[in-house]
This record gives structure tokens, sequence and C-alpha cells, in this order.
């Protein structure tokens, strides 16, 4: 799902997260401001209920296997994140088949860092897989797939950033309009065979 | 509400279903429309409100249809339904 659609009489708009619709009805507003920070300080409730989703499991059954009540699995699922305790998430994820990770980034970090962070990243991951062979035979050859793999992803990255890259709109160039050459009279007598007077 | 919205959407956005969705704000209304109300609100009692959306996966866009209160339900669905069946035809 990419889009969100708001529909107001015959007009529609198009929006790309809640939060973007919420700023457009509400420009400005003390409202609009409330319900953007309301959407920020809920971000794990909604972390949590996308992974128990995706692995199709009601409330009903993820308190059965947390051996908690079904109220407190929905209540994990609503409320804010400062009301989290670091426990919790980690029964939570754990619960899933998931590790619960906690990463710092700096608040004034741009979109390009972020990409040259997670580039680092798997520099690094790449190192680590490739050198988990060690000289057996059988997970080299595992790790020669992986890296095949990840070459293909890199290459189709490569392409994705190649294809986003807009050429600049090429500035006009002028028409040199010279007059023409006119052949002199042997020449003219060589083409045609016959003597052609040149004014 | 809206962060019940915002919740589904993401949901969505990850890959899934709409019927691998579930929770209790989720109420299935005909021609796969889908009415959330306001469950989880930090708020002690508040009006019984619910915003009807319908995903349409073929384009991967959820509409967000209309809002209102408990009471003015039967019409809201109405006009959902109508504004669904309208969607289909074109």
């Amino acid at each position: 799902m990419r889009k969100v659609v708001q529909q107001g009489g015959n007009m529609s708009k198009r929006f790309g997260s809640v939060s973007d619709m919420m700023k457009d009805l509400n420009d400005g507003s003390a409202q609009a401001e409330a319900i953007q920070k309301d959407l920020k300080r809920s971000q794990i409730s909604s972390i949590l209920f996308v992974m128990r989703n995706k692995q199709n499991l009601t409330q009903g059954q993820m308190a059965e296997k947390l051996g908690w009540s079904q109220s407190k699995v929905s209540k994990m699922e609503h409320q804010e994140d400062t009301h989290y305790s670091v426990s919790e998430i980690t029964d939570y994820c754990s619960a899933l088949g998931y590790n619960l990770e906690i990463g710092f980034s700096l608040k004034s970090e741009t979109w390009l860092d972020k990409v040259k962070r997670h580039y680092t990243h798997m520099h690094r991951y790449l190192n680590k897989i490739s050198d988990s062979a060690q000289g057996d035979a059988a997970i080299q050859k595992g790790v020669n797939q992986v890296m095949i793999e990840a070459s293909g992803n890199l290459l189709h990255l490569v392409e994705v950033c190649i294809g986003k890259v807009k050429k600049p709109p090429k500035s006009p160039t002028s028409l040199i309009v010279s007059r023409p050459e006119v052949p002199d009279e042997d020449y003219a007598q060589s083409v045609s065979g016959t003597k052609v007077k040149v004014t | 509400m809206l962060r019940n919205l915002d919740k589904y959407f993401k949901s969505l956005s990850a890959g899934m279903n709409p019927m691998q969705i579930t929770s209790g704000f989720i109420h299935n209304e005909p021609k796969g429309i889908k009415a959330f109300d306001q469950k989880g609100c930090s708020t002690a009692k508040p009006t019984q409100t619910r915003l009807y959306v319908f995903p349409e996966m073929e384009r991967c866009i959820l509409h967000v249809i209309t809002v209102g209160t408990k009471t003015d339900q039967k019409g809201d669905i109405k006009t959902a339904e109508f504004y669904v069946g309208q969607l289909k035809k074109a």
C-alpha cells in the first residue's frame, strides 16, 4: 500500500502517510500539530502491531504465546512509546521470533547520512559472511551463492540510482545560417557536363 | 482513531493482506469496507466514532471515505458502500 486517499465531496487527495494527510487537513493548526505529535509518540505500538499481524496471529493467540492476558497485548499495541519497559518489548519480540535491536542516530542525521551508514553496515556484514567460510568448501559454496545474490541486489540498486539521475535540460544552441557556398564554374561543368554561368 | 488508521496503513504498506490484519478496533463491513473505532484512545471515555476506509489492493490505495458517530453508522455505511460501488464501476 503506497497511498492513502482522503475523500472530500467530489475531491480526493493522495498522501504517502496518515501523518501527511493530517498535515494537509489541518494546515498549521494546533490540532494538526497535536495529531502529528500523537502519531510520533506511538511508533513502537505500530511496529508491534505490524509484527504480530505479519505472523497471522490474533491478539488472543499472541496472549497465549506470552502467557499474558489479551487486554495486555492490546495495551502493548496501543500505548505511547514512553510507557514501555524494555523487558516487555523484548518478550513481545521474542515470542514472534525477533531479537530487539536498539540503535541511536543523531537528530541532525540526513537521508544521505543514513544511506552512508547502511552502506557501511552492508560492507561489514558482507565481509563477515565472506570470512565465515574459513577454508570450508561447503560453507564457501554457500558464501559464493550469497555473494552472487548480493551482487545482483547491489547492481539493481545501482540501476535504480542511475535511473534517478535527472539530466539537466539541454541549453538551446544557436542555429548558424550562412550564405550558401557558390560552386565555381569549373565544378559546375564537371557535374552537369554543361557550362553553367554562376553569377 | 487516527492512530489506528496509521497502524492499518503501515500494515498494508508492509505487504499484508487486509484479511490478515486483525485487531479489536477493526470492524468488517460489506464490500470490503473496514470501520475503525477509537479503541486504544488514551481519553477516558471518548465519543464512539467510526472511520470508514476501503483498501484497494490492485492500485495500492487506502481510501478514507467518511467518519461519523455510532448513531450515524447506518448512513455512513451506505455512503461508503456507494463510494466503493462507484469505484468498482470506474
